[in-house]
């Protein structure tokens, strides 16, 4: 039977399919620099400059965040309803009887921790007999390099970045006592994460998967005091939470200087500036400004051997192409200015 | 001042890789979310994303990294975001009925997809890459970021719903 329905669907699915083809889509990159993959000391910028007689400039700029240590809510990647642009998944592996849901995710309250964000789990029993579930505790540290800390109540990680590095898997002795779900029941906890302890890459998109072992055994209870000495009848499952994180981004286009987009961050607000666009967060910003030039290397030359050397004695300079036009991109030499944020410029013709 | 070539933002592998797989990728993405537009904006995310991926994916993984990416940017909030960032696009085409249905293959068509259509989103993403994607378990899994288990249940749950929706087709 399935054989048959699954003949149906297909057919159907692959005649609804015809009616897209990908022919109008353009690969076009764009210039879309988040911060956490940017190497820069604690500013990055680029600028697209014009060629032939008129053209359009912009400047995009990062700068790493200001803290080594994150309080709560300090990071610029927040979007309404997801702080931290985070969203989590969460599922029960060998326990079929359980379905697992992961709770809207938070801001941490602030504790000597520095926690970032926190978010439920909600385990519920979808069987027709009660289930016992002991919730192991546990920490541990995501990504490669790491990047994000998660662990259950009562544990966190030990270190401080300077003298001692973060580790996690810190956890108080508390005793685990198996809890019922009753049929149709529910179990809660809250898992926390942190980011951006000293010590932790940036965060990047992820998925970070998050492993916690359950123990659990249907129709009795039991006590989990020591794992060593569980039940022989006792089952073993897996909580999985996936996090997934992402840097939302807005589309910045032209009000002062038409024919151009930018994806930007969605927390960077306009900066009324005549003659150019702006868009200003905590960490960057991007300027769009028009420039006349007779050439885009002398557009490139204007900017780099501008009396302020904004890019330093010795630029480095880059042809290379952004969207299907050329461009050229400056990286400012060591000796570049602080205070004009060791910018990396960038010349792209226009038409 | 030192002068030198630098490698561009699209190179031949991202090209090759555009024109061999955004259909596909596409129709994957249509199929599960029901928006051509959500469809387009999430393919060509994922090849941004794809581009600026520090550590390229191995010879042979990129479509598996680029399918992740798209599931990933279809799942729950991504969808929002997404939602608004069509500056990439040319002029929109709006999507056409199939030139050989006949009016009656059309409508029970449109009835069956808009059956898998209804379908929790991990259960429709799951029978989209079996059925449409013909992709294995392991496969599956792999582009949604689950375990092989559950996408045996999420299938198994599809097939029940559809089994008992489409009773008359079948």
């Amino acid at each position: 039977m399935n054989d048959r329905l699954d003949t149906i669907v297909r057919d159907a699915l692959v005649a609804e399919a015809q009616r897209v083809t990908a022919d109008d889509l353009e690969l076009l990159p764009v210039v879309n620099a988040p911060a956490t993959r940017r190497p820069a000391a604690w500013m990055v910028a680029a600028t697209l400059l014009a060629m032939a007689s008129i053209g359009v400039s912009a400047a995009l700029a990062y700068r790493d965040r200001p803290s080594r240590v994150a309080t709560t809510g300090s990071t610029t990647t927040t979007s309404p309803g997801s702080p931290g642009g985070v969203s989590a998944f969460a599922e029960v592996v060998g326990m079929p009887e359980v379905e697992a849901e992961a709770g809207t995710l938070t801001l941490a309250p602030a504790s000597v921790s520095h926690p970032w964000l926190t978010h439920s789990v909600e385990l519920t029993n979808r069987g027709s007999v009660s289930v016992f579930v002991s919730q192991s505790q546990r920490s541990v540290m995501l990504g490669d390099p790491p990047s994000l800390v998660v662990g259950t109540q009562y544990c966190g990680y030990t270190g401080d970045g300077a003298q001692r590095p973060i580790q996690a898997g810190a956890c108080l002795a508390i005793g685990r006592r198996a809890r019922e779900i009753e049929p149709g029941g529910t179990m809660r906890f809250q898992l926390t994460l942190w980011r951006d302890l000293a010590g932790l890459a940036p965060l990047g998109d992820g998925p970070y998967i998050f492993e916690l072992p359950l123990d659990f055994r249907r129709g009795t209870s039991f006590d989990a005091l020591d794992p060593q000495h569980l039940p022989a009848d006792v089952g073993h499952a897996t909580l999985r939470v996936a996090y997934t994180h992402e840097l939302p981004l807005v589309t910045f286009r032209g009000e002062e200087i038409p024919y151009f987009t930018l994806r930007v961050p969605a927390s960077w607000a306009d900066r009324d500036e005549p003659g150019r666009d702006s868009r200003v967060g905590g960490d960057g910003f991007v300027s769009v400004t028009l420039a006349n030039a007779e050439s885009l290397d002398e557009a490139t030359r204007l900017q780099t051997e501008h009396v302020l050397h904004p890019y330093g004695g010795d630029p480095e300079i880059r042809v290379s192409r952004l969207g299907q036009l050329p461009a050229r991109l400056v990286f400012p030499s060591a000796d570049a200015p602080k205070d004009r944020g060791f910018q990396v410029a960038g010349t792209r013709s226009v038409k | 001042m030192e002068t030198q070539e630098a490698r561009p933002p699209a190179d031949p592998r991202v090209e090759t890789l555009f024109r061999a797989h955004a259909t596909t990728l596409l129709r994957l993405a249509f199929l599960s979310s029901g928006d051509r537009a959500v469809a387009e904006d999430v393919v060509q995310e994922a090849f941004l994303r794809f581009m600026d991926h520090v550590d390229s994916p191995a010879p042979g993984a990129e479509l598996a990294y680029l399918r992740r990416t798209v599931f990933n940017l279809l799942i729950g909030r991504h969808r929002k975001v997404i939602v608004g960032r069509r500056h990439l696009r040319r002029d929109p085409v709006e999507a056409g009925p199939a030139a050989d249905s006949t009016a009656e293959q059309r409508a029970t068509q449109r009835r069956v997809v808009q059956a898998v259509q209804r379908l929790p989103e991990r259960q429709r993403h799951c029978i989209v890459l079996r059925l449409y994607g013909e992709s294995t378990d392991g496969e599956i899994a792999a582009s949604l970021g689950i375990s092989a288990g559950s996408v045996k249940r999420h299938l198994h749950r599809a097939r029940a719903t559809l089994a008992k929706e489409l009773e008359d087709l079948r």
